[in-house]
């Protein structure tokens, strides 16, 4: 079964078309060009899909980087570590 | 020779006619009598022939030819010219494209289809040139032969078709007879130039762009003056062509038809009027005009207009496979498209697509879905059967969430 990190992982490939080596943990919204405001609302509907919980478009627009959708998922009780 | 069909004073010649010989055609298209073409073997129910027939008026029984297109609404239209447009037009595309050295036509699609028709059987008949019925992809080895030897010779192909031929050409065993190759029907095989000159390195290779409510040719381009894959060139003489205001592409010409059957009902085509291609293109201030794709497939997303021929275009340079394009919804109800991959791709291939997408397309661009199946089912054109890919069952490769 698929951990929630790889689950995070292959959302962020989908969502942003980004090829396999270009993914970081650390990756910043500033870095991916893909990353604009229509991919915000996919990443936020990408989130709900596969994690259950549902971004409010604050914390959808707040996300600057794949950290940040770490915390927001943590913070709602969602294990991402290892 | 098969004895002739005749209903309300028109001949008919279908597919199996044809087959059996082109005595009755030549016969019929010599004679004053209409003459209508009928692509039986594509489904169409003879009695919607004979009802169409019906509907036609009297005066048109003479010296007209009526061809059939299903266009992009699938539902099927009759088209009717008249003979010496149809001549004409074959005389126009002799000259267009220098014919003149050229001694015989070789077919490779069924000649109920007005490309083929006009462009083969009428430009031979009225050139006096011959005209061979080839077996095609049936016989592989006997069509190679046809084109390898023989006197200078044009041929009309699709590009899914050349693809397809160019897989059973060795190198260094070119199909050296032919001088003359025409695309038209679908989208001009950009990606294939190199290709079709291996395949075919004495010919010269046109595009050439229309629809069967032209009779059917609007413009032709040579293959080394086309600036792009979706180029059309200027119109040709006699051609006018004009961008309406919802972006289709339409004409009015010398060599078009008078009138057409569809919906159960005639209706003339009257001299001055414009009649839409169902294409959405751009006119360029050079003259030259440059297609979007066919209007069903061209539709605004999130305020940008989408083209699913550009995107298709684009995944095919780096998808050695089959791939099509279906119309949906999203999930709030907009219109959206769906690319299909046949086969399925590997984990490399389906992401070399998507970075197509990410390279050369804003997101609203983006398919909702990438879909794969096993086989890409196919007309006899080798185009993607978008009717029978509806009913196939689909695997999502990728789904972009909305």
């Amino acid at each position: 079964m698929m951990s929630n990190r790889a689950k995070l992982r292959q959302l962020m490939l989908d969502v942003f078309l980004l090829d396999e080596h270009e993914f970081r943990f650390d990756l910043r919204r500033s870095e991916i060009d893909t990353w604009d405001s229509l991919g915000v609302v996919s990443l936020a509907v990408g989130i709900h899909q596969t994690f259950g919980y549902h971004p409010t478009p604050e914390e959808a627009t707040g996300l600057a980087g794949v950290a940040d959708v770490i915390a927001l998922l943590e913070g709602r009780g969602i294990d991402l570590a290892g | 020779m098969r004895s002739a069909t005749v209903h309300a004073g028109w001949h008919l010649v279908g597919d199996d006619d044809l087959a059996a010989s082109h005595d009755g055609l030549a016969a019929a298209w010599s004679s004053d009598r209409s003459v209508v073409l009928a692509p039986t073997r594509r489904g169409v129910n003879p009695a919607w022939f004979r009802d169409a027939l019906d509907r036609l008026p009297a005066a048109l029984a003479h010296d007209h030819v009526a061809l059939l297109t299903s266009g992009s609404t699938g539902t099927p239209r009759l088209v009717v010219g008249t003979k010496s447009r149809a001549r004409a037009m074959a005389s126009c595309i002799h000259v267009h494209q220098d014919n003149h050295a050229v001694a015989r036509t070789v077919t490779l699609l069924p000649l109920t289809y007005s490309y083929a028709f006009v462009n083969q059987w009428v430009w031979a008949h009225a050139h006096d040139r011959t005209l061979v019925v080839s077996p095609g992809l049936a016989d592989v080895s006997a069509t190679r032969a046809l084109l390898r030897d023989g006197p200078d010779t044009m041929v009309c192909l699709v590009g899914p078709l050349f693809s397809l031929l160019a897989r059973h050409v060795p190198d260094g065993e070119p199909l050296t007879s032919v001088t003359r190759v025409n695309f038209a029907g679908a989208p001009f095989p950009w990606p294939e130039r190199a290709a079709l000159a291996r395949v075919f390195p004495r010919a010269r290779v046109f595009n050439n762009y229309g629809c069967t409510e032209a009779m059917p040719r609007l413009t032709i381009t040579a293959m080394d003056a086309l600036t792009g894959p979706s180029d059309l060139g200027v119109p040709l003489p006699g051609v006018e062509l004009g961008i309406d205001a919802a972006g289709e592409l339409r004409f009015r010409s010398a060599y078009g038809a008078v009138g057409l059957v569809e919906d159960g009902a005639y209706r003339e085509v009257a001299a001055d009027q414009w009649l839409g291609t169902q294409d959405v293109a751009v006119a360029h201030d050079d003259g030259r005009f440059a297609l979007l794709g066919r209007r069903s497939e061209v539709y605004k997303r999130h305020g940008e207009k989408v083209s699913v021929a550009q995107q298709l275009e684009a995944v095919r340079a780096v998808w050695v496979g089959q791939a099509a394009a279906m119309m949906e919804r999203d999930p709030a109800g907009d219109p959206a498209h769906v690319v299909v991959l046949a086969p399925t791709p590997s984990a490399d291939q389906l992401r070399a697509v998507l970075k197509v997408f990410r390279a050369r397309f804003p997101r609203a661009h983006w398919p909702l879905r990438v879909d794969c199946v096993d086989t890409m089912p196919l007309l006899e054109t080798n185009k993607p059967d978008l009717q029978a890919l509806a009913a196939t069952v689909r695997r999502v490769c990728w789904q972009l969430p909305r």
